[in-house]
């Protein structure tokens, strides 16, 4: 049993006092410890200073005696080895320093062998050119090396983990390059005429501490470049592309959008002009309206030259009318549609009078080839599909009404519409003439040419009952627009409007539900038969499947009022 | 000493590739929850070098959670202390040589052996390590996050070391029996001092056993390569 003084807090023993500078293992077999004397320089004799050592292995053994240093280095002073026999790597080690006659302890020190190895420094460092840049300015070499002697890499015993560092040797800073196992390693990036210092160290996987650097390899590489006028005519010339670019971007602004955004045809119906519907002119609108039987074949005419010969007033650029004020936006004036022969929605040149004329056949290829750019007339050429499915989009913001119904037929079969019925009747009906509802009546109008492919679903146009002013007609209106769509062959059964209040009609006579119209006399009125029986012909109508209630236009001549 | 969350986030960015390393290594085919038997598509030599690799992430992550553990929790002073008569190490049944050359001595199957004895050896201390430092008030997610980590991967490795058992040494299936295992410390009062020192000297037990782990390992492999150079 020693009997010593411990000094166990070093930060208060003075630091001239002899200490252990550390113990090191470098291949994890054989460990070193070193102390240092410092200002004892009476005690730089071999002997003068003793080290001991404990370890538990195996554990639980009883207290082991101390024993000394099994080697003091002969090569050095102030060290002393532990060979293999004396090392066990996976024990813990109590290694102290003592004076000579062991009263003094100087200094102690507990470490496990795994965890104190700083490998000796990697060999043979080398490199080799990998490529160079373009411009000869950079260049990228491959560095190899190998792992030192001592460590037994081969077997497994150690696996080493490598550090580089270069730099060139003008400055400072050295570069650190990211750990890697393996023994070569890229460097890329470096500066010709420029000399760059390159040096290797390595530590074990898992341990803390790395060793020593290795030697350092000196790189360069020399080369005639001159690097400013490149990068300078490459950004000067890149600057100039994108400035031509511009320029021709905004030169050429309007051919770009029309390129880009390419007009959209404006529908190929002309509906009927909404002034004359607002003023109630309907000697106009009978004479639209009114066509003689043997035109009708002319509807079915699906072909696009030929609508081109039969446009007429009846163009959808009169549906389109209030668009012209609104919406079109100034790009699409001046281009033509291709297909129709006419301008787009924004194009003016329109014939103003109205013309008996049948109307345009609809047909859904005409609609949709392209759409125009106005908003608006996309609403209605979705419109003059016939879904009804499809609320009536047919949009007018700044008209009251560009379609109206029917109210009634006069004895001499003038037909009445509901503008003008409305000074006789319900004030309200105005009211309830939004346009939506509108719309309807105006599907419900232009569906009265039952040949009409697009509009066909609205078959019950004939039905001469007022707008009620219950809001809630309308919706009725639609659920039954949509049914009577899908069904054609529904029973003349009562519309909705017949439930409206019939009390305006006292004056009139009773109406059928459908009707036809016979034509458009000289004061262009219709003239509708007023023959009900022409109802129950709806019944030996077939049913047509359509989407929508959609009919295409060679189901129409089953169709009959 | 503790960690600013500056610092925390910095180390857990640091630390967090294995994690990313070992998503792409499954040790052994997923379905062998039970069986050991369904595994016949991976080879030997892979199975040893993902073996190998778990061993080598677990030692390593062993060795960050003691250094954190050891930043966190213990003192200066006690740094150096450890290993002291109430913390040794556990007892092991088979005795483990600490030399190279005698473990160089040693046969595939002793090494085998002793590294499934080993990995079976720390998982109930693991999981018992995961419930302490719970208690801790300023266990960083960090540290929990690695010793959670650790304690899953070492079931992996058991069972790629069982695989490799029967592949290598064409042995059955060996049962699953866990040594008692467990830290010859003071019986007293588990003050807060006690535990933070009994766990710390858990942590660096087990990262000295996960050393012992990936070498026997390694020299096991280097066998199959090259029985000359290795022997």
């Amino acid at each position: 049993v020693l009997n010593v003084i411990t000094f166990h807090d070093w930060r208060v023993v003075p630091p001239r006092h002899p200490h252990l500078t550390g113990c090191v293992s470098t291949n994890l077999e054989t460990f070193r410890c070193r102390w240092n004397v410092d200002y004892f320089q009476n005690l730089s004799q071999p002997g003068d200073l003793r080290l001991f050592y404990i370890n538990n292995k195996p554990p639980h053994a009883p207290p082991k005696e101390w024993s000394e240093c099994p080697h003091y280095s002969t090569d050095r002073p102030n060290e002393c080895f532990f060979n293999e026999n004396h090392t066990t790597v996976w024990a813990y080690y109590s290694v102290q320093l003592r004076s000579k006659d062991l009263a003094i302890l100087y200094d102690e020190n507990r470490f496990n062998v795994e965890d104190i190895v700083q490998p000796d420094p990697p060999v043979g460092l080398n490199w080799t050119l990998l490529n160079m840049s373009l411009t000869g300015a950079y260049y990228d070499i491959m560095l190899s090396w190998k792992p030192p002697r001592s460590a037994d890499v081969e077997m497994g015993w150690m696996t080493l983990q490598y550090e580089i560092q270069y730099r060139s040797v003008t400055s400072e800073l050295w570069e650190v390059v990211d750990l890697v196992k393996n023994t070569q390693r890229s460097i890329y990036g470096l500066q010709t005429n420029v000399n760059h210092e390159v040096r290797v160290r390595c530590k074990m996987h898992g341990g803390k501490e790395f060793g020593e650097f290795s030697n350092s390899v000196f790189v360069h590489i020399s080369s005639k470049v001159s690097t400013f006028p490149v990068v300078a005519l490459f950004i000067f010339g890149s600057l100039c592309l994108v400035a031509i670019l511009m320029l021709v971007v905004i030169s050429q602004q309007e051919k770009l959008m029309v390129i880009l955004l390419p007009p959209v045809p404006g529908p190929k119906i002309r509906g009927i002009d909404p002034e004359i519907l607002k003023k109630g002119k309907l000697r106009e609108l009978t004479s639209i309206l009114g066509a003689p039987p043997e035109l009708r074949p002319e509807l079915y005419n699906n072909d696009i030259e030929e609508q081109n010969d039969t446009l007429t007033d009846l163009d959808t650029d009169w549906l389109m009318d209030h668009s012209l004020s609104s919406n079109c936006s100034p790009l699409s004036v001046g281009f033509r549609d291709d297909d129709s022969g006419r301008a787009s929605c924004c194009d003016p040149d329109l014939p103003s009078e109205l013309e008996v004329s049948p109307f345009h056949p609809l047909t859904p290829t005409q609609i949709l080839s392209k759409e125009p750019s106005c908003p608006a007339a996309s609403e209605q050429s979705t419109l003059v599909q016939g879904s009804t499915g499809v609320e009536p989009l047919f949009v007018a913001p700044s008209r009251e009404a560009l379609y109206t119904q029917v109210s009634g037929v006069r004895s001499s079969g003038n037909v009445l519409l509901s503008p003008e019925v409305d000074k006789t009747t319900n004030e309200d009906s105005e009211k309830d003439m939004t346009e939506k509802e509108k719309e309807k009546k105006a599907f419900q109008l232009l569906v009265m040419n039952a040949d009409d492919g697009g509009y066909t679903s609205e078959l019950n146009a004939g039905n001469m009952s007022p707008r009620s002013s219950e809001g809630d007609m309308s919706e009725r209106d639609m659920s039954d627009h949509s049914k009577a769509g899908e069904d054609l062959s529904s029973s003349p059964s009562p519309s909705p409007y017949y439930k409206s209040d019939t009390s305006s009609m006292s004056a009139l006579a009773p109406v059928p539900v459908y009707t036809m119209v016979e034509g458009v006399d000289t004061q262009n009125s219709l003239l509708l038969t007023p023959n009900s029986t022409l109802a129950p012909q709806m019944i030996n109508q077939k049913s047509v499947p359509t989407p929508d209630g959609y009919l295409a236009p060679d189901l129409l001549s089953s169709v009959t009022l | 000493m503790w960690f600013s969350s500056g610092m925390q986030r910095a180390v857990w960015a640091v630390l967090l590739w294995p994690y990313l390393l070992t998503l792409c290594i499954p040790l052994v085919c997923k379905e062998e929850q039970g069986s050991l038997t369904r595994c016949p598509s991976i080879s030997q030599e892979k199975l040893l070098d993902r073996v190998i690799q778990h061993a080598e992430l677990i030692y390593r992550v062993s060795e960050e959670s003691c250094s954190l553990f050891q930043e966190m929790f213990v003192p200066f002073p006690m740094r150096l202390q450890r290993n002291q008569a109430g913390y040794a190490c556990i007892t092991k049944e088979l005795p483990i040589p600490s030399s190279k050359s005698e473990i160089q001595q040693m046969s595939d199957k002793w090494l085998l052996h002793s590294v499934l004895m080993l990995v079976r050896s720390w998982i109930e201390p693991l999981v018992y390590l995961q419930t302490t430092l719970d208690l801790y008030d300023d266990a960083s997610e960090v540290l929990l996050n690695k010793t959670k980590w650790v304690s899953e991967k070492l079931l992996s490795l058991e069972q790629g070391v069982m695989v490799l058992i029967k592949k290598m040494l064409d042995e059955g299936m060996l049962p699953t029996t866990y040594s008692e295992q467990g830290l010859l410390h003071n019986d007293g009062q588990p003050e807060m001092l006690e535990s933070v020192m009994r766990d710390y000297t858990l942590l660096s037990c087990f990262k000295k056993d996960a050393h012992k782990m990936e070498t026997f390992l390694k020299l096991l492999k280097c066998r199959q390569t090259d029985i000359y150079n290795c022997a």
